[in-house]
């Protein structure tokens, strides 16, 4: 199709309301089963977040076909996918801004049900030194190959950058099972008092980010080694570098806050 | 990650261009004020006499994109159905020029011959447009709408919409601007009478 | 049974606008309703309607919700922004258009939800603030609360995404931004102000979800948790909010105001950064919602000085406005009489605001009706009469059809009248102590509150005069032919057939500034 202008005029889709009516009701799945109102044998909770997940899905499938496959996106469109992004990282750094204000409330001023101190009286701490730097590491790690791919793509060279990309995605998967390992074997819980709380608030909402990256780095990988992208028009690998790139930064941020300075 | 969203920038930037508001596609042909009346005869006129002069620029420049290793140019494109790319040879980095498909390689097939298909370029006029030489805007219809946003480098205000006819001419309150609407064959924007 | 799927699958910026204006409306009703329903139980003292006091804090804050996120927010931002932000820029639609249709849909679960929350079990009687200790697990055991929240993270999603694609739109769709009219730069600020508030409300509510259900211990004492934390997030949110709600009706104000003056809005670069800096600025002084709950007196002192100072710009503002007025030749069509009133009763709203600014003086003014007066001053006075405003400016040019404009006027008085017989005793009934969300109060109150309750039954009176305007607009309104609705187009006439642009769902390709196409072409 020809268009005589820049724009992506959108032709009428439903995933919008798929998705919203979806949301709706693992909202209120969500609401109802922890009042007791859903038998956990309907499986109703898992099956109305199978049914959102697959329709946001088919929304971002739809967009794919059209950049790659119709070729609507052009620069003015790729430019403003640039802006999107930017703006909802920025909301997101802000969801994370807001949790550790709600960690250094507590942390900074701990109240007598703790003790007085922080960590709380009698919680035993994460060892930083440990887990954790092992976690950063693979963490920078994960962005130094992720760059080392991404340059390796604009410059043509396809077999290593797939190679690196897919290296990129072990590595946050061994992130994540390390922060699996590290939540089974810590001695405190989500319910252990502030600590607990905010602890598993700030790493939790981190750890659910990173699960979401994994998803993106694995559709990457995968775009990449059948090569829907080209060198140079490249939006889903441009988002997902900056993602990656920005829960990297947060996990620094969460290392020294969350790990040594306690 | 910044050098990729340089190369982008600047691939926009290259693209900006004073915007004149001419029919031509080879822009530097106005340099007088013209009636509009005269642009729009020029624009009728200038497929049927230019012809010669314009395919063999076109042959010239088909050559040189050839021996380059470009296949495909802007002049070999038809209809929508033409704009696929020759794809990717085995294991390489596609380029844009491979993979490109639709608009965006309408797009990109117009940078590589220098014509900026979306003029991304500012939406100024580069003259004056005075009751006696409106500025003209096409249309299919005997009507526009105008936004009219002022005077390159001199009087940029917010849009203002007018609605200049075939025989009205519309001025903007702001910047004092002219523009007339000049008809140009076509359908009509609502597909004549067939809606 | 339909023809097409269009409402439900349109990506067009002004279909959108037209939906989002219906739920608003929709939701308006539901919260006028639940807003008689309270003014009812409090014509006198003792119980009058009601036995059951837990279901008059249900519908505070069920009204409260209603006419924050699904009355105002998505008429003023979402009908009126949706569709004249692309048109003050000059650009074809939204910059991502299937997203905004997301924005929109999000309401139809905030609105089933909300309605949810207050009708299962008892409902959340906790106020839209939905403070702990009061919301958590041992005072609101039922699931009401829980839809409250989630109710809330829908809305917020809708808000979010929606700011992102008004500023990617405004910033991709022009090579410079000081094309957009006022209005068009008053929603832009207001896209970042949603932007950048509505995170922390998420984790504020999300939190508190978390503490009802996981047994988690952010706001609970006894864990080591603060419920003033709560506040904290909530009102951090909450302040600029507040400007969310009315930033965008000082846009409708301004284009009204200059169009109807003949004139060109005074100082309109200063109203820019009027708008920006109130935006600003609302972020640094949630506090003031705050302020009784034992915070130290330096605390309170610099709260106190940076909330008086966001008077400033706003009366620059309205200082502005009367210069637009003042050397013009008003006009006075229905929209002016609606941004007059606006600019008084707001201004009004604004000074008690400056009252209840001081920390000293809101010690006696905290959750009275003082407060209520105040805000209700600033949003049913402001926001709202910016929404009618711009209702009868635009209207016209959107559907083409004419409103009966006697009709509008009696609308008019009637909300005027209402709205002031309601809520200007309040702030007497709040000097002398009479709190806020109580369904009962001592005998003394009695008087004004008749006459809050005599107004209240005005108001919605005057609700019904407007559904009698539109109904009688869509149904037997003229089209417009020779009218202009700005001097603006001295040579012109401007029919109102802009109802051609709402007959196709998107915008074909040619139809886009009229003008021809370069090399070949097929619509979409």
């Amino acid at each position: 199709m020809m268009l005589a202008h820049p724009y992506h005029v959108v032709t009428p889709s439903p995933w919008p309301m798929a998705s919203s009516i979806a949301t709706m009701n693992f909202m209120l799945t969500t609401a109802l089963s922890m009042h007791g109102y859903v038998p956990a044998s309907s499986n109703l909770l898992l099956i109305t977040f199978l049914v959102l997940v697959v329709s946001i899905v088919l929304w971002l499938k739809d967009t794919v076909i059209e950049g790659s496959y119709l070729g609507v996106h052009t620069l003015l469109v790729r430019r403003g996918f640039g802006y999107g992004f930017n703006l909802f990282v920025l909301s997101e750094v802000l969801i994370f801004a807001a949790i550790f204000w709600a960690y250094l409330h507590s942390a900074m001023n701990p109240t007598i049900e703790l003790g007085l101190q922080w960590a709380p009286l009698d919680i035993v701490k994460v060892e930083a030194m440990e887990l954790p730097l092992l976690n950063t590491i693979l963490l920078l790690s994960s962005g130094a190959t992720v760059t080392l791919s991404h340059h390796k793509w604009i410059n043509g060279d396809y077999k290593n950058s797939t190679i690196a990309m897919f290296i990129t995605t072990l590595l946050v998967v061994v992130f994540v099972v390390f922060q699996v390992v590290e939540y089974i074997t810590a001695q405190f819980t989500i319910t252990d008092g502030v600590f607990g709380s905010t602890f598993y608030a700030g790493t939790g909402l981190h750890g659910f980010h990173m699960i979401t990256l994994i998803l993106m780095l694995s559709t990457v990988t995968v775009r990449m080694y059948f090569r829907t992208f080209s060198r140079t028009h490249s939006t889903n690998l441009d988002t997902t570098i900056i993602y990656s790139h920005v829960l990297d930064v947060i996990w620094l941020a969460l290392f020294v806050v969350f790990y040594v300075w306690v | 990650m910044l050098s990729r969203v340089n190369a982008n920038k600047n691939l926009l930037k290259a693209s900006f261009r004073n915007f004149s508001i001419s029919p031509a596609v080879f822009q530097n042909k106005v340099t007088k004020t013209k009636t509009s009346e005269e642009i729009s005869k020029e624009y009728n006129t200038m497929i049927v006499e230019n012809v010669k002069e314009r395919e063999d620029k076109i042959k010239e420049y088909k050559q040189f994109m050839k021996e380059a290793g470009y296949e495909q140019t802007i002049y070999d494109i038809k209809s929508s159905e033409d704009l696929f790319g020759p794809g990717p040879k085995d294991n390489t980095v596609p380029t844009e020029y491979e993979q490109a498909t639709g608009p965006a390689r309408f797009e990109l097939l117009g940078k590589m011959a220098g014509i900026d298909i979306f003029d991304y370029g500012s939406s100024t006029p580069n003259r004056i447009g005075t009751p006696q030489d409106p500025i003209p805007v096409l249309s299919q219809d005997p009507y526009s709408y105008v936004g009219c946003g002022g005077i390159q480098d001199k009087n940029i205000h917010e849009l203002i919409y007018l609605r200049p006819t075939t025989e009205e001419v519309a001025r903007c309150p702001e910047c004092g601007q002219c523009y007339k609407t000049v008809l140009v064959p076509g359908a009509g924007a609502h597909g004549g009478h067939g809606h | 049974m339909f023809k097409n799927f269009k409402m439900i699958t349109t990506t067009n910026h002004k279909d959108i606008a037209v939906l989002y204006f219906i739920l608003a409306t929709f939701a308006a009703f539901i919260g006028t309703s639940m807003s008689m329903f309270m003014r009812l139980e409090l014509i006198h003292s003792g119980s009058v309607i009601i036995n059951n006091h837990h279901l008059f804090n249900s519908m505070v804050s069920a009204h409260a919700i209603m006419m924050v996120f699904l009355a105002i927010m998505p008429a003023i931002i979402g009908a009126f922004g949706n569709y004249f932000l692309p048109v003050a820029l000059g650009a074809a639609d939204m910059a991502f258009p299937r997203l905004n249709n997301v924005s929109f849909w999000f309401l139809v679960p905030a609105v089933i939800l909300i309605s949810l929350s207050a009708l299962i079990e008892s409902g959340a009687g906790t106020g839209w603030t939905v403070y702990y200790p009061l919301s958590g697990i041992m005072s609101h055991s039922s699931v009401s609360v829980d839809l409250v929240i989630f109710g809330l993270h829908c809305t917020t999603i809708s808000s979010l995404l929606g700011a992102i694609n008004f500023i990617a739109t405004a910033h991709n769709f022009t090579d410079s931004l000081f094309r957009m009219s006022l209005f068009g730069w008053a929603i832009y600020i207001t896209a970042w102000l949603l932007l950048l508030s509505l995170p922390v409300l998420t984790v504020g509510i999300t939190l508190l979800l978390f503490d009802r259900n996981f047994n988690t211990s952010y706001y609970e004492v006894s864990g080591g948790g603060d419920p003033i934390l709560y506040q904290h997030l909530f009102w951090f949110f909450g302040h600029p909010e507040v400007y969310i709600m009315i930033v965008p009706a000082f846009g409708i104000v301004s284009m009204v105001l200059s169009a109807y003056s003949s004139k060109n809005v005074f100082g309109s670069v200063s109203m820019i950064y009027a708008m920006g800096s109130i935006g600003m600025l609302g972020f640094i002084v949630w506090v003031h919602h705050m302020f009784v709950v034992g915070l130290d007196t330096d605390t309170r002192a610099y709260f106190t000085s940076a909330t008086m100072i966001i008077a400033v710009p706003t009366g620059i503002k309205i200082f502005s406005w009367l210069a637009t007025i003042i050397g013009g030749r008003l006009r006075f069509g229905v929209p002016v009489l609606f941004a007059l009133a606006f600019l008084v009763l707001f201004t009004a709203g604004g000074v008690t605001g400056v009252m209840l600014s001081n920390a000293s003086v809101d010690t006696a003014f905290h959750d009275t009706y003082y407060v209520v007066a105040h805000f209700h001053y600033v949003l049913s006075l402001g926001a709202v009469f910016g929404i009618f405003t711009g209702y009868y400016y635009w209207s016209p040019l959107v559907l083409g059809l004419d409103y009966n404009k006697n009709l509008a006027r009696m609308h008019f008085v009637l909300l005027v009248i209402g709205t002031n017989l309601t809520f200007m005793p309040m702030h007497y009934l709040g000097i002398n102590g009479m709190p806020r969300r109580i369904s009962d109060y001592p005998d003394s109150y009695n008087a004004w509150n008749e006459v809050a309750t005599f107004g209240a039954l005005l108001s919605s009176l005057s609700m019904f005069v407007f559904a009698v305007v539109v109904e009688r607009q869509l149904t037997d309104g003229i089209r417009q032919t020779d009218q202009t609705l700005t001097p603006y187009t001295f040579s012109n006439k401007i029919p109102n057939g802009q109802i051609e642009f709402n007959t196709t769902p998107t915008p074909l390709a040619s139809h886009m500034f009229n003008s021809p196409v370069r090399f070949m072409t097929t619509t979409i």
